[in-house]
């Protein structure tokens, strides 16, 4: 009987103790979930960067705040890249502009303008096609495979990254059907 | 951090491949322990086989569940391999029913068949951490303390190691093994050992996930993680101190 009452004290001993740390360790008022400083990682704000269009357009990916963002690098030589643009091009037909922004930055600096220009006309792409011709965004995204995808959401931050690829449409019209209900 | 591992052409995930081999190496360990108590391994094998194909095939579902139109739109993606299209809650209850279901038709004795998940589990919540490290996921919050890591721009403790140390040490202490001081004085006890690796691993998590800088809040600002971690040791100690009282209560 002795042991078990030992036992009850520890047990609500250990209850109490813990119930404290998760009182003490809680999150103060006015904190965020975010970190707001810029890395390529979900959770944290989307690096800003300004890019030409193929057409010489010139895009900042700050200007898009307010709408739901996805960034796609890729080069015309990735086989899952190509595979996957397609689905990129349906999606974007599906959502007006001011809801989604699909933002395709060729990295250039692996690839060839003349290649991304052709294989964008044969696929019928109406999305911006971004040429990162120094390879600034491929290295502020700390692109280790392609094609990578990030989700950004209409406040700047990045919810989902996807490296590797073909994306699946479903996973697409999931992630922005999230982002985009997230506005209305 | 190595998220991406590159074997000549390929680009392989570096935490999938260690959650993988976590899976291999605590299958194998279960197995032991089941031969140890004296149990089938190829019952224990085929168990956590249909468990596991149930709970991913219901996460599946759950997640399309969730966005009924964008799979309504694309059917084939309920066949992709992506795993972020994974409801991973409905998967875990789904892959839990289905192994009480196995047990309870299989007429394995429940909680000693329990008991011997519980190494596969230890052993997957160590590659678990070691895939996080992995992948920078559960990342810590900004810290100025002499082992801080500079992660994502800032210098922040290095949870994952924390997860992994503390991991470690949980399985070492459901080791099965006649070494374990532990095997004879309380395993003897059916479902103990289970018991007891839930409660010290929620009890890991009310702590560590206090360094956590990706923790999800609730409430006037308490971790969500740590309420459930709370409920889960609350329980555990409950049911340890009923499974351990009546060995005791003869020589008080």
């Amino acid at each position: 009987m002795r042991s078990r009452r030992i036992y009850t004290f520890f047990s609500l001993t250990v209850l109490m103790i813990s119930a404290g740390w998760i009182f003490f360790s809680r999150a103060l008022p006015g904190a965020s979930g975010s970190e707001d400083f810029p890395i390529a990682r979900p959770g944290f704000l989307a690096p800003d960067f300004t890019l030409t269009t193929l057409q010489g357009e010139s895009v900042q990916l700050k200007d898009l705040r307010g709408r739901t963002v996805i960034l796609n690098l890729w080069a015309s030589w990735c086989p899952p890249c190509r595979a996957e643009m397609p689905a990129l091009q349906r999606v974007s037909q599906d959502y007006p502009p001011d809801e989604l922004v699909i933002l395709a930055v060729n990295l250039t600096s692996q690839d060839s303008r003349e290649a991304a220009a052709q294989f964008a006309q044969e696929n019928n792409l109406t999305f911006p096609i971004l040429l990162d011709e120094s390879g600034v965004v491929g290295a502020l995204y700390q692109t280790s495979a392609l094609p990578t995808t990030f989700f950004i959401a209409s406040d700047g931050t990045i919810r989902e990254m996807i490296v590797g690829g073909p994306i699946s449409e479903a996973l697409l019209r999931a992630q922005v059907n999230q982002l985009t209900g997230e506005v209305r | 951090m190595l998220p991406i591992l590159h074997i000549g052409p390929l680009a392989v995930q570096t935490p999938g491949l260690l959650l993988l081999l976590g899976l291999w190496f605590g299958l194998e360990l279960a197995e032991r322990h089941a031969v140890m108590k004296k149990q089938e391994p190829g019952k224990l094998y085929n168990l956590v086989l249909i468990s596991l194909i149930a709970g991913i095939l219901v996460a599946r579902l759950g997640y399309a569940a969730q966005y009924p139109v964008a799979f309504l739109k694309s059917p084939l993606g309920l066949f992709s391999l992506s795993p972020q299209m994974l409801n991973p809650e409905a998967g875990l209850l789904a892959a839990i029913i289905t192994c009480l279901i196995y047990i309870q038709r299989s007429k394995l004795p429940h909680w000693p068949t329990l008991d011997l998940l519980t190494s596969l589990l230890a052993v997957l919540a160590v590659a678990q951490g070691l895939a996080h490290l992995a992948s920078g996921q559960a990342y810590g919050t900004p810290s100025d303390l002499p082992w801080s890591i500079e992660l994502f721009g800032a210098l922040r403790h290095p949870t994952q190691v924390y997860e992994i140390l503390i991991a470690l040490i949980i399985l070492a202490v459901v080791w099965p093994a006649q070494v374990n001081p532990l095997e004879k004085r309380i395993y003897a006890q059916p479902g103990v050992r289970l018991l007891l690796f839930l409660g010290l691993s929620a009890a890991a998590r009310i702590f560590l996930e206090a360094f956590r800088g990706d923790s999800l809040f609730m409430l006037g600002g308490l971790r969500q993680a740590q309420i459930i971690a709370w409920l889960v040791l609350a329980l555990c100690l409950w049911q340890l101190g009923k499974r351990l009282s009546p060995r005791e209560t003869p020589g008080d």
